[in-house]
């Protein structure tokens, strides 16, 4: 290979890779904060006087929920804003038996670890969505249910 | 009416008859109405062809000289993608882009962080899968993820916070 060979080939080459490093250095920088909701939540058929002390869950969030489960009421237990950065994994205790852990592993990309009782659950990882919040239910005694409502509370 | 005298009868429309021959033929027909029949039948025949004969090209060159250069225009277009192919490659933002345009996708493949729809939501279990249902309401936009409790083993998620306060205060 000659000299002006090498440099027919080098040269492009080089600009290929640098071509390759402004397209991809960018994209791949680190993930931006996400800002998130856990909410414990309770579902139920029966009348919750108002002395309970039960405070129902938003209108908007009780509509959803309805909409998709057979229970007619849901009360907020818990209400847990936090926030997850990098692969970092964010612990949230909801109630006495009951936590989450989240990591974030891309942009909005992230890993829910359900704990009950100490116990990991269910581990599950999603594209997490302001508008689409991960609903994690379960059965629980005298019919009703309860609900760990994971929301990204704002746009990355 | 014989078939000697209607081979007679197109001969002597094609003219290959002597004048004895035509003038007997001529006086058949005259004298037979299905000969006078086929004979018209023939001559219509015989128009409508000669009317639509297609025109044959006649060649303003030499046989040689005519097909050798259809042999050229073969070669010509033999030739041509291959100039076509060394002229787009010849092109140096082509050398360029092709090649950083393969890398990036390729890189982007293996380092991007995942985008929306490029990989599937995963779940692991500890407990049986089939206690577990999940779906996404397109209706109500929300991803959910169902866990049976009857299951002998599962952790209960549930604390005595759950229970109804009313409940509660009836068991102390």
């Amino acid at each position: 290979m000659t000299t002006i060979d090498k440099a027919r080939f080098y040269k492009p080459a080089l600009l290929s890779f640098a071509a390759v490093w402004l397209l991809t250095v960018p994209a791949t920088s680190a993930p931006v904060e996400l800002k998130l909701q856990a909410q414990l939540v309770w579902g139920t058929n029966d009348k919750i006087s108002a002395e309970a002390g039960y405070k129902e869950v938003d209108a908007s969030l009780q509509a959803r929920l309805r909409n998709v489960f057979k229970w007619q009421a849901y009360y907020e237990i818990t209400r847990k804003p936090f926030s997850v950065a990098s692969a970092k994994a964010q612990s949230v205790k909801l109630s006495e038996d009951c936590a989450i852990e989240v990591k974030q592993l891309a942009a909005n990309r992230i890993e829910v670890k359900l704990i009950g009782k100490g116990r990991p659950i269910i581990t599950r990882t999603l594209e997490l969505r302001p508008a689409t919040p991960l609903v994690i239910g379960g059965d629980d005694k005298n019919n009703t249910a309860w609900f760990v409502v994971l929301t990204q509370t704002e746009k990355v | 009416m014989k078939r000697e005298h209607e081979l007679k009868v197109q001969a002597w429309l094609d003219g290959e008859l002597s004048g004895t021959e035509a003038c007997e033929v001529e006086q058949l027909i005259a004298n037979d109405a299905a000969l006078s029949a086929i004979a018209g039948e023939l001559r219509m025949a015989k128009g409508i062809l000669a009317g639509n004969e297609p025109e044959v090209a006649t060649l303003t060159d030499s046989r040689e000289f005519y097909f050798s250069k259809i042999a050229r225009e073969i070669e010509r277009l033999d030739r041509q993608p291959a100039t076509a192919a060394r002229s787009f490659w010849s092109l140096w933002w082509v050398r360029v882009l092709v090649p950083a345009g393969a890398a990036a996708v390729m890189v982007a493949l293996i380092a991007l962080p995942d985008r929306p729809g490029t990989s599937a939501d995963e779940t692991e279990n500890s407990v049986q899968e089939s206690t577990i249902i999940q779906f996404h309401s397109t209706t109500e936009k929300m991803d959910v993820i169902w866990i049976h409790s009857d299951v002998d083993g599962t952790p209960d998620v549930t604390s005595p916070d759950l229970a109804p306060k009313a409940d509660r205060n009836d068991n102390n």
